[in-house]
């Protein structure tokens, strides 16, 4: 598996080395991207969802033929609430309300696996339904997280310990299938790592939200050591501390694959600890069909000294295009004024790449205009 | 409510893959076997739709003077500020370290940059951090224990009433219609951002002129004088504000202990109730319509024109607003006591965290009437299932990230 999976990198290495920089459009056409129309994209991007950054990535990886600071996109800290198992099973189980908008588009918060699927195939489709004429942003107040219920203690209330300690192993939070079990394992390897009670530094602050209990039941503190109900305050610490849903992050690049002329996804992800999650931990996050076969651990374009991150490859993305080409131009819509919409491209890329990663939730832009397909 | 002793979310680091990587080369490579404390800095990520906290990077291993530079997208959101790293040689070493010695060191420098006024210019210093580590760099396992320490006065800092949204926060008491001293706040920080390169400072204060309100930076506030100040707060037209990590709507974050301590300090409002705007940025994006097709080549030519200045406002719907009494340090900023000048800072941590010949070390450096907290807590569960938040390092096994071995077993 390895050696294919190099073979290939080193092929598609060698192909974008021979594969001459594209200078006119082809954005109708094949749905591809020249480095300046990738640029323009990028800026548009940025002034709709202006959390996205330009970086310059490591001197010694930059392309020549884009500008120095804008050699590819990031978007730091993206929320991601739950594992796509979870989407999945409760597909199965029949609980998903509703997978797509009313025009089509697979909603981030309740995507179900198999229409993601379909909507990669047949992306032209999704866009032909009607959008709405702008692009805009839409995000939740963030008080609203303290209320919001776990998903994993909802159903079962005995569980809310077990999920805690699945939040102190650090890594598997809504798992789904044993994961409180798995953290404690994980807690246990630490221990059996090193002796964590022992490096002392245990401290009484009436001011840390959750110390008096932490110092209360284990006696490590001395001021704060004498609360009247230690099991009371422990409880009191985690309804404040504790309630609201810790979630894993992504850092998500958008990068120009020269070979295929398209932007190209890397992921980062970091665990609700806030610890660097394991390629395996962030296929947990990949539609169980592209995991490990679309979307693979590599090493980043612009930072190939950094870990390698999850990368979704690019071989279909020209090809949804071109579906989302089509279904404007059946829409009425000439081919002037879609080549006038290239800038729109990763607005439209962000969708369809939704379908593969249903719970990252990068996409901020709401709606994307398809103005003229009324 | 009655007046209670304040709580704060305690801050939580987000090292990222990177920086585990930057500090084993850095180890292995250039600092060896020498283990004094090295200077880093990092960012101070705000509550934006989850937990923020202290977000370490490779870039982080390095001087702090990112606050010239230009930053975008999040970075617009998330102040830098300074620290250090301490990186043991064995495990054992770090277990022995004094712990409180090097928290009430770090506290200290956090209390000569108040006193000395240095923090009115560069915020970021008010959220100073301390990361003692041990990299073992044949498995691949870091042990990580950030600390930030936060100055606690004697009598701890008192909460007048609940955590208010920012809306009912801001009006509250002026007779004006919460919505619009929203959308006036949110417009004033916009300003404030749009002056600044770097983005948001990690503390300012909103003051009411000519019926409105404008951000004035620490230190433009600091001139004006306590008596301007103590008036604007008298007819409730100031407000700190603190960019703020915690995503709680009935709890600050961490950051805000220190800001408290500078505004009785600095701005001379030692026993007033102060209104505290945790900011919890909702970034919110700037609606465009997409490019007019019938004259594409004029859109794109406004859009290139755009394109050199993304919008990047904020909206403050998420964030709270809760009044606190600074506390009185009028004694105690008397009797400061300043760290050791120029190049000692860096080794000075260290020389702190060496117990002494009889095992001690002292907290001496800070002042009387405050001591130092601010060690991470991880979420621990007990045998009967309850779960306490304790001081205790975090153990990140990056073998499968890191190590070329395992890398290439399960590529594919």
């Amino acid at each position: 598996m390895a050696h294919t999976h190099i073979a290939s990198r080193l092929f598609h290495d060698v192909v974008g080395m021979f594969t001459p920089v594209l200078t006119s459009s082809r954005f109708v056409d094949e749905g591809v991207l020249t480095p300046e129309e990738f640029v323009a994209a990028g800026d548009a991007l940025i002034r709709v969802s202006p959390l996205w950054q330009w970086e310059a990535g490591e001197p010694e990886s930059r392309q020549p033929f884009f500008p120095a600071d804008k050699q590819y996109l990031l978007l730091k800290g993206v929320p991601c609430s739950q594992r796509v198992s979870s989407l999945e099973s409760s597909f199965r189980k029949g609980g998903v309300c509703e997978s797509t908008d009313e025009d089509g588009w697979l909603r981030a918060d309740t995507g179900e696996p198999e229409a993601a699927a379909s909507i990669l195939v047949s992306g032209g489709e999704a866009a032909g339904g009607g959008l709405s004429s702008f692009v805009r942003d839409d995000y939740e107040p963030i008080q609203s997280l303290e209320e919001i219920p776990s998903h994993t203690s909802a159903d079962d209330e005995a569980g809310a310990a077990a999920e805690v300690g699945a939040t102190a192993g650090g890594r598997a939070q809504g798992d789904v299938g044993g994961d409180a079990a798995a953290a404690g394992d994980d807690a246990e390897d630490d221990d059996e790592y090193v002796d964590l009670d022992g490096f002392g530094g245990e401290e009484a602050d009436e001011g840390t939200l959750g110390a008096a209990a932490s110092a209360g039941s284990h006696g490590a503190g001395s001021a704060g050591g004498t609360h009247p109900s230690a099991a009371a305050s422990r409880a009191r610490a985690f309804e404040d501390d504790e309630a609201f849903e810790r979630r894993r992050t992504y850092d998500v690049s958008l990068v120009y694959d020269k070979a295929y002329r398209t932007p190209r996804v890397f992921l980062m992800g970091h665990g609700e600890d806030g610890t660097p999650l394991l390629p395996e931990q962030v296929m947990e996050d990949v539609v169980t069909d592209y995991a490990n076969k679309t979307v693979t651990a590599e090493a980043h374009f612009h930072l190939p000294s950094a870990p390698v991150q999850a990368s979704i490859h690019p071989c279909r993305h020209a090809a949804a295009m071109t579906r989302i080409v089509a279904s404007l131009l059946e829409a009425g819509a000439t081919r002037e004024e879609v080549a006038g919409r290239v800038e729109l491209y990763l607005l439209y890329f962000l969708k369809f790449i939704q379908s593969v990663v249903p719970t990252i939730e990068y996409d901020s832009t709401g709606e994307v205009a398809v103005r003229g397909a009324e | 409510m009655e007046p209670s002793t304040m709580k704060f979310k305690p801050m939580r680091a987000a090292p990222q893959a990177s920086f585990f990587k930057a500090l084993g080369e850095a180890k292995l490579q250039q600092w060896k076997l020498d283990d004094r404390a090295r200077p880093a800095w990092a960012r101070i990520v705000p509550a934006i739709r989850t937990e923020g906290g202290l977000r370490l990077e490779a870039s982080s291993l390095g001087e702090h003077g990112r606050d010239a530079v230009v930053a975008a997208g999040t970075d617009r959101l998330s102040p830098t500020c300074p620290g250090h790293v301490l990186c043991f040689n064995t495990l054992e070493q770090m277990q022995k370290a004094d712990k409180a010695a090097v928290l009430g060191a770090a506290a200290a420098l956090v209390w000569a940059d108040i006193v000395s006024g240095r923090a009115l210019d560069s915020p970021g210093l008010l959220a100073r951090f301390v990361v003692a580590c041990h990299a073992d760099m044949k498995q691949h396992k870091f042990v990580l224990w950030p600390a930030f320490p936060a100055l606690v006065p004697e009598d701890g800092l008192v909460q007048e009433g609940e955590a208010l949204p920012a809306s009912a926060g801001l009006s509250a008491g002026l007779g004006v219609e919460p919505a619009v001293v929203l959308e006036e706040a949110s417009e004033a920080v916009a300003a404030l951002m749009a002056r600044s390169p770097a983005g948001l400072p990690l503390a300012f204060v909103l003051a009411r002129r000519d019926g409105k309100l404008a951000a004035q930076p620490l230190r433009e506030a600091a001139d004006r004088g306590a008596a301007s100040l103590r008036a604007d707060l008298a007819t409730r037209g100031l407000v700190l504000v603190v960019v703020d990590p915690s995503p709680l709507a009935r709890h600050a974050g961490w950051t805000a202990r220190n800001a408290l301590v500078m505004a009785s300090v600095c701005l001379g409002l030692g026993g007033e109730v102060l209104p505290v705007l945790c900011l919890r940025p909702s970034p919110r994006g700037a609606v465009v319509d997409p490019p007019d097709h019938a004259r594409p080549d004029e859109a794109s030519a406004a859009a290139a024109g755009e394109s050199s200045a993304p919008t990047a406002t904020t909206a403050l719907c998420g964030s709270i607003v809760v009044r606190v009494r600074c506390p009185g340090l009028e004694g105690v900023a008397a009797a400061a006591v300043g760290p050791p000048p120029g190049e000692a800072l860096a080794g000075w941590l260290a020389a702190d965290a060496a117990p002494d010949a009889e095992g001690t070390s002292s907290l001496s450096r800070l002042p009387r009437g405050l001591s130092a907290a601010g060690w991470e807590r991880q979420p621990v569960r007990a045998k009967d299932g309850s779960t306490a938040m304790l001081s205790r390092p975090r153990v990140v096994d990056l073998g499968r990230l890191l190590d070329p071995a395992k890398l290439a077993e399960s590529a594919g």
